[in-house]
């Protein structure tokens, strides 16, 4: 599987440490449903707060992958693909299931009292692992963890003692559509008892030993499984920080094996940041002539203003960023930069001001330092230059610098500020290109690669013509299946632009973005948007420097293009957009709201959650709800999915804006599809919110 | 077949482009892979000159050697900047260490640096000849870039009078070793030693971090 793979060359990255520290030791070990528990059997445990485990399991004729994220440190969401091989009664045919679970403790592990969780298995799938279950785990000692609980549905398959909350608990059936919660079902039907225990004699082992509740109705009527016996024993090895590795007895009959490999933000595969020392801050002498007051003569010399700009913009050159705008009086400096190389603004910021103490005259007391994202003016950071200076080398230089920063909101750039000959400005890169596919219901994996030949013209700040053409190489991707559909076909009939054996236009946009006066911002798009869609975007965002909320409208005229891939276009055309409501919970949560037209013509909603880490790392959820019925939308009744991104500088340690990142969705359907719109504002006007700038702070200094 | 020799081509040459930021980030994660399977670790320069060989090419600024023990890194110092009673060294692989009489208040470029160290109690209690006992905080960045304060007890001894050799240079210098335990532990976790030689810090031993160990700088050209 795909994510196996890159799992198991981060686990044998070097940048992780070989070192076994507390945290691998302490952190509950995986199951084969990729949750915190024993082998089959879930405990109460919860992994440590934005822990990302992912675990492959087998035994038997099943395979297991699992994605699961501790969103909160008591709630925790997972994502199954599962493949069972023989399903065809016995024959060789292999059915592919996805999953998902939810878990919550209810009551976390105290002085006299155990951790009880309780979980739901399977909450919107087609079913087969539909299960719930309320467990209690407790630790005796060091080394010994005991869990036991109650199973309902599948966990509640195997000898159950009765039926407390009543009726029965519907059969699984392969046909169904999937993706409706059946809350009607939740903790009905046949209940039985579960439980085992989990020894760790060395800090890298541990053994396993679990009574379980699961008969494997349907997987030994089909005769791809056989049950014995109702125990299972394993031992697992923590071979370093990453990787867990399991082999198991299973139900008296089979062996099993598991690999889990955990990740969290907090622990980079890189060791800090491996980056050139910033440039130092040049504190002024103490004036003399008259005393207190610097010289401020120098604004009569000739020609100043330009010899100093371009020394600062060699100086800002050398540091990954571009000088678009100056300014300069007797005490103020106003600067517009983009910066191109740190990820976190404030490492941006704080070396943009130490190369203007090496390069103003004395007198410019106040640094005015104004980001830009493609000509748009976002916010503007004001540093009083005497606080660099008296605070550079303080041991709590960051937190004191912090309390003497302002923050203000952008004015617009005005054309006499703009670097002379820096526009039009160009750009090109020619580069490999991967494009992955997941969950394929008969294909889990599939990859087509090729080569892009990219290119952007600048003409002036905010306006920009830029464009992509693809070659491709090899690949699988005109293999993903396409199911009929009820609705217009905007993206169920993706596999058919993948199916072009000469270069292709993948996007040809002209797009002009301006900051619009206080905290409003503006931008326009026309042409080939994306690979299935041309046509024309508009976007109003209102985001204030200093506010958590945002609102955001944006309005598309969209035809859809033609399979080849070339400058035609085809019949079907929509009005689409959306109102959005952006929410900043400060607290490493983030919602939003998008209320509107979809791409098939139908009227909805998206809820998107994500937590954002402060390095950037994100991981979120959504699902859409619009007016199609479950029955037109097709297999899983409507949108949803998560998205996973991770900022490069967490793998490298290298400087670097750029993120690697996916969008998973269980299945492609045509319900609740938004177009993709390269540019949209709120991504590129967050990086300079307060909020964002302050979970780096830190980096101001570095 | 011809395809995929086409595509190993592809990807194995250097990509190219100009401009685009960002493009360019994949090419470094790949370095930084092919980096780690052949074992490169940042293993890197090893300063080799001696004192002769210094003078020989009329080195004459102010020079430091630094070893950085867990890496097996020994290399040049140069000075860098000054700002107020603030010293900042620099190497040729740009990182730096900076310095307040001696002693070592952070480091950059490193990887995992020291943000900060608090220093003044230290030199004060070696100014007056020791011993003292006095609280000093260390701070550095976690994995999501936020600060980690580390509290320290201290205790600087003096170990008396101690003859050195530096870069060949014998010196008489005085000792002090200052021994560190977080609040609340008992066992000393980290150990710095200073030599002096009147007011110069001419060598010492201080540790910059859990993952980057110590650094040992010999004060070579004053």
């Amino acid at each position: 599987m795909s994510w196996a793979v890159l799992c198991c060359c981060l686990a044998a990255c070097p940048g992780f440490a070989d070192s076994l520290d507390r945290v691998a030791i302490e952190r509950p070990s995986l199951n084969f449903y990729g949750t915190s528990g024993l082998m089959d059997m879930p405990s109460a445990e919860m992994q440590p707060d934005g822990e990302v485990g992912v675990t492959i399991s087998h035994f038997g004729n099943i395979t297991r992958n699992t994605l699961t994220f501790q969103f909160t440190p008591r709630f925790s969401g997972s994502f199954r693909y599962a493949a069972m091989n023989n399903w065809n009664d016995g024959k060789a045919d292999t059915y592919y299931d996805r999953s998902f679970d939810i878990r919550y403790q209810i009551l976390p592990e105290g002085p006299s009292w155990p951790a009880i969780t309780v979980g739901l298995q399977d909450i919107a799938g087609t079913g087969i692992y539909a299960g719930e279950y309320v467990v209690a785990t407790r630790h005796l000692g060091d080394t010994l963890t005991i869990s036991g609980g109650i199973g309902w549905g599948r966990l509640g398959s195997a000898s159950p003692f009765g039926a407390p909350f009543g009726t029965q608990h519907p059969e699984f059936s392969s046909g169904d559509t999937g993706g409706e919660f059946s809350v009607d079902q939740w903790f009905r039907g046949p209940a039985a008892f579960f439980g085992g225990l989990e020894w760790r004699p060395a800090d890298r082992l541990g053994v396993k030993l679990e009574y379980a509740s699961d008969a494997f109705r349907e997987e030994t009527e089909r005769g791809l499984f056989t049950r014995t016996s109702p125990w299972n024993v394993g031992l697992e090895y923590q071979v370093n920080d990453t990787l867990r590795l399991g082999g198991y007895y299973m139900y008296g009959d089979k062996a099993g094996l598991t690999a889990q490999f955990s990740f969290n933000p907090g622990r980079p595969a890189a060791q800090g940041l491996r980056q050139t020392a910033p440039p130092a801050i040049v504190p002024r002498p103490l004036p003399q002539d008259p005393p207190g007051a610097w010289p401020v003569n120098w604004v009569a010399t000739p020609g100043i203003t330009r010899t100093i700009r371009d020394v600062v913009h060699n100086r800002l050159a050398l540091q990954g960023q571009v000088l678009v705008g100056f300014a300069l009086a007797a005490d103020t400096v106003e600067i517009r930069i983009e910066n191109n190389r740190y990820r976190a603004t404030s490492q941006a910021l704080g070396r943009a001001a130490r190369v203007l103490t090496g390069a103003v005259p004395d007198s410019v007391e106040t640094f005015r330092i104004t980001l830009m994202d493609q000509g748009m003016a976002l916010s503007t950071t004001i540093f009083r230059r005497a606080d660099l200076e008296v605070l550079d080398h303080e041991p709590d230089a960051a937190e004191a610098l912090r309390t003497r920063t302002r923050f203000a909101a952008a004015a617009p750039t005005l054309p006499g500020d703009v670097v002379d000959a820096l526009y039009p400005r160009f750009g090109w890169s020619f580069l490999p290109y991967t494009r992955p596919s997941f969950f394929d219901p008969k294909n889990p994996f599939l990859i087509d690669v090729g080569l892009r030949l990219r290119g952007v013209v600048e003409f002036r700040p905010g306006w920009e013509l830029r464009g992509a053409i693809t070659q491709h190489l090899d690949g699988t991707l005109d293999r993903a299946r396409m199911g009929e559909s009820r609705l217009p076909r905007v993206r169920t009939n993706f596999a058919r632009f993948e199916q072009n054996d000469t270069p292709v236009l993948e996007t040809l946009t002209l797009t002009h973005v301006r900051a619009l006066g206080q905290d409003y911002f503006g931008r326009i798009t026309a042409g080939y948007l994306e690979r299935m869609f041309a046509g024309l975007s508009v976007e109003l965002l209102w985001s204030p420097v200093d506010s958590p909320l945002a609102l955001g409208a944006e309005v598309n005229y969209a035809v859809q293009r033609d399979f080849d891939m070339r400058l035609g276009v085809q019949d079907y055309d929509v009005v689409t957009g959306h109102a959005s409501i952006y929410y900043d919970f400060n607290n490493g949560y983030l919602a939003q709201i998008d209320v509107g037209r979809y791409l098939a013509g139908d009227w909805g909603a998206t809820l998107t959650l994500q937590r954002e880490f402060q390095n950037g790392w994100t991981i979120g959820a959504f699902a859409t709800l619009t007016d199609v019925p479950a029955r037109d939308f097709g297999e899983g009744s409507f949108d949803k999915g998560i998205t996973v991104e991770i900022p490069l500088t967490w793998f490298t340690g290298q400087p670097g804006r750029h993120s690697i990142g996916t969008t998973i969705r269980p299945i492609t359907r045509d319900g609740g599809a938004r177009l993709d719109v390269p540019g949209r504002l709120y991504d590129r006007v967050r990086q300079r919110q307060i909020l964002r700038i302050d979970d780096q702070w830190a980096r101001v200094w570095r | 077949m011809k395809r995929r020799l086409a595509l190993c081509l592809a990807l194995g040459l250097a990509a190219c482009g100009s401009g685009l930021s960002g493009d360019n980030a994949l090419n470094t994660l790949g370095q930084v892979i092919v980096q780690g399977i052949r074992g490169a670790g940042g293993g890197g320069d090893t300063f080799a000159l001696t004192r002769a060989d210094l003078a020989a090419q009329g080195f004459t600024l102010p020079f430091m050697v630094g070893t950085l023990e867990v890496r097996g890194l020994r290399t040049g110092l140069g000075l860098a900047a000054r700002s107020r009673d603030v010293v900042t060294w620099g190497a040729a692989d740009n990182s730096a260490i900076s310095l307040r009489q001696g002693v070592l208040t952070a480091t950059r470029g490193l990887g995992a640096d020291l943000y900060s160290a608090e220093t003044r109690q230290v030199s004060a209690a070696m100014a007056q000849g020791g011993p003292a006992e006095y609280a000093r905080t260390y701070r550095h960045l976690d994995g999501l870039d936020q600060i980690v304060l580390t509290r320290f007890t201290c205790r600087l001894q003096p170990a008396g009078s101690e003859s050195i050799t530096v870069f060949e240079q014998p010196a008489r210098t005085r000792r002090f070793d200052e021994s560190c335990r977080a609040q609340g532990i008992d066992a000393p976790q980290i150990t710095n030693t200073y030599w002096r030689e009147g007011t110069i810090m001419r060598k010492s031993r201080q540790w910059i971090g859990p993952e980057l160990g110590y650094l040992v700088m010999e004060r070579v050209i004053d």
